[in-house]
């Protein structure tokens, strides 16, 4: 009996000594992200854009020695969940994410779900990247912890339209959208820049996402004869639906999808329409070596044509990698103060976060924008124009 | 604004919106008037003969009229099984068959984005090129829609006014007593009314999918507005849900051109309402 004891007793501070041990020097941890995008329904491509660019960007940093922190080397995995673009969705897979999952990096698709989410993002001090427009709404001074990965549709705006309505003697502009709260910021974004030209709005429009028919609305807009039409945030299968449509009822003016579009799905919808059509934010050719990389890795991973609105986001893991070796800490507090910080030779070019002049703070990912057209005889996207918003914006 | 081309362009829109609902809407009604259920999956057989055309026409590289026949009898064909299996066990049961449906609805939607996955496909239309009709821009593919939709919806027509299994259907819908005593077998015509219902649908899949994109929730639009037009027209009624569909379709049309689509649709569920304060059987009630 006294053995027994005796030996238990050595066993039990055993135990209790190798629990306070501390790990080993350099043990592989987990640095846990969070998606939470639509993967389904008219957004998809959109949604699925994301998840892939931050899978890919992923493998890149787990395959060339993770994110180092101190003796620690932290590897990326991924935990997704479908928004189905909706803010009530949104919400409840973050909730998911970081009551249950436990984690403190996530990114959101999606105007609606970014706003929606954001104030348990705050809360909960989460580092938060939106693939979003959403415009003040979406990122601002009381919600420090969330960044957008890709420019406001005002800033695309700001740097192309000018050079569109000098190319094509614009004087005239209709505006159509979804009535969800990234489609009223977009039209709002467009309305603001073409005023600021000069440019006579002869019609606005607003339809729910979801529409398949989109022949009543362009009647309307199209009888008032404008230049130009800016497709707001129409995406996903809904933008060459639109953009077929519209030709099909006999339009022949400028066509501008300033939202992010999917050239393969618009090669699939609107095959025989696209010739002529404007997209802001999609590059025709491979912008640099990394962006080549990432478009050969997708073919070879995913084997399908390589869909151009994957770059968009293949900066979120380089940026963050980059601000948590800055900040020497995975702490998002820590993260979130390094971001602005961050200055990276990114998918699109030299990338940094700015925007304060804007947002109130600098929460923006800064690249350069191109302006592409489709050329209908050689079936692919020819670059018309590129700019960039200042240093010091 | 030139006044008669936009106004042409309106009564164009007008006549593609309602063939394209009427095809659906009087599929559902057929259904609802013999069996007295309320078919809630009759959009996704729409959806599921669209993908069907799609796997035929760009997967395996067939000609598109070759694939809409088999798409077609394939969805009869479907129809019969669903009768037999599923639904005759609860003819004249409200409740049990529109959980039944919702319950097909769900299952064979979601079986469809783990099969098909979430990006949407295109059917490449046969029918190039747009003409121009009194100043209204018309693409090949919408006049297609209009010419087969009237001819279906009168093939229909002439089919159930004037046909031997087209009076057997009125008249299980007006007394099923009486039709029995008559001789008329009551299951056969279940089937048979599947069989039209099921092949109406797919008929409006493979008019309409070259304008549209095909993804796993299609079918939830045509289902939604067969719904209003049932009602509007008058449950069981034929006449009834033609009149309901060219109503709506129309009055989509107007609204959306002069207000917007969102506008258009609430204006729908509007007239729906203060037509049924009116007259709450419907427009054309018993009808057939």
């Amino acid at each position: 009996m006294r053995k027994t004891l005796r030996l238990s007793g050595i066993l039990l501070s055993c135990f209790m000594i190798a629990l306070l041990l501390p790990p080993p020097v350099g043990s592989a941890k987990d640095l846990v992200i969070g998606i939470n995008t639509p993967l389904g329904g008219g957004a998809a491509p959109t949604g699925l854009g994301l998840l892939r660019a931050v899978e890919l960007g992923a493998e890149d940093v787990n395959a060339t020695g993770g994110i180092k922190v101190g003796s620690d080397v932290y590897t990326i995995k991924l935990i997704t969940y479908d928004n189905k673009y909706d803010a009530k969705e949104a919400v409840a897979a973050v909730n998911k994410l970081i009551y249950s999952d436990k984690v403190k990096y996530i990114a959101t698709t999606g105007g609606t779900c970014v706003i929606a989410v954001n104030p348990l993002i705050t809360e909960n001090k989460i580092l938060h990247i939106g693939y979003t427009y959403g415009g003040k709404k979406a990122t601002n001074p009381t919600v420090p912890y969330t960044f957008r990965s890709i420019m406001e549709p005002i800033h695309g705006h700001t740097i192309l339209l000018p050079w569109i309505v000098q190319k094509y003697n614009v004087k005239t502009i209709a505006l159509t959208s979804t009535d969800d709260e990234t489609g009223l910021i977009q039209a709002e974004d467009a309305e603001i820049v073409a005023k600021k030209l000069g440019l006579t709005i002869t019609d606005k429009a607003l339809a729910p996402r979801g529409t398949a028919d989109f022949t009543p609305m362009l009647t309307k807009l199209i009888a008032k004869k404008p230049q130009a039409i800016d497709f707001g945030s129409w995406a996903g299968s809904e933008g060459p639906l639109i953009c077929k449509q519209a030709k099909e009822l006999g339009y022949s003016g400028v066509m501008i999808f300033s939202y992010s579009q999917s050239i393969p799905t618009f090669e699939k919808v609107a095959a025989g329409f696209m010739d002529g059509v404007l997209f802001y934010g999609i590059f025709a050719t491979d912008p640099t070596p990394l962006a080549t990389k990432v478009a050969k890795r997708y073919e070879e991973k995913y084997k399908q044509k390589f869909d151009p609105i994957v770059w968009r986001n293949c900066d979120v893991v380089y940026v963050l990698k980059r601000a948590i070796e800055t900040a020497g800490s995975i702490d998002s507090t820590a993260v979130k103060n390094a971001m602005p910080k961050v200055h990276i030779d990114g998918v699109f070019g030299k990338t940094s976060i700015g925007g304060k002049s804007y947002y109130g703070l600098d929460c923006q990912f800064l690249a350069p924008i191109p302006l592409t057209t489709y050329d209908g005889k050689q079936k692919k996207l020819v670059e018309l124009h590129r700019g960039s918003m200042p240093a010091d914006y | 604004m030139d006044s008669f081309p936009f106004y042409m362009q309106i009564f164009t829109n007008g006549v593609v919106l309602s063939c394209y609902y009427v095809l659906v809407a009087v599929g559902l009604n057929l259904i609802m008037g013999i069996m007295h259920i309320v078919n809630f999956a009759q959009g996704t057989v729409y959806m599921l003969s669209a993908m069907l055309l799609y796997i035929l026409c760009v997967e395996l590289g067939l000609n598109y009229f070759l694939s809409g026949a088999i798409a077609i009898v394939g969805t009869a064909g479907l129809g019969i099984l669903m009768e037999r299996f599923l639904f005759r066990r609860l003819l004249g049961q409200f409740l049990p068959s529109l959980v039944m449906s919702l319950g097909l609805l769900l299952a064979i939607e979601g079986a469809t984005w783990l099969e098909f996955g979430i990006i949407s496909k295109a059917v490449p239309s046969p029918f190039r090129g747009m003409v121009k009709f009194w100043g209204a821009m018309v693409s090949y593919e919408r006049l297609v829609v209009i010419i087969g939709g009237l001819l279906l919806i009168g093939g229909l027509f002439i089919f159930i006014r004037h046909t031997k299994a087209g009076k057997a259907i009125r008249a299980v819908e007006q007394d099923r007593e009486a039709a029995i005593l008559q001789g008329i077998e009551i299951t056969r015509i279940c089937r048979l009314v599947f069989i039209v219902s099921f092949s109406l649908s797919a008929a409006a899949a493979f008019l309409v999918s070259p304008m549209l994109v095909i993804d796993p929730t299609i079918g939830h639009t045509p289902l939604l507005k067969g719904l209003v037009i049932i009602v509007l027209g008058g449950m069981g009624s034929v006449t009834g849900t033609l009149v309901g569909g060219f109503l709506i379709g129309f009055i989509e049309s107007i609204t959306g051109s002069f207000f917007d689509p969102t506008i258009a649709s609430i204006f729908s569920f509007v007239i729906l309402m203060a037509t049924l304060l009116i007259r709450p059987t419907g427009l054309l009630p018993y009808r057939m």
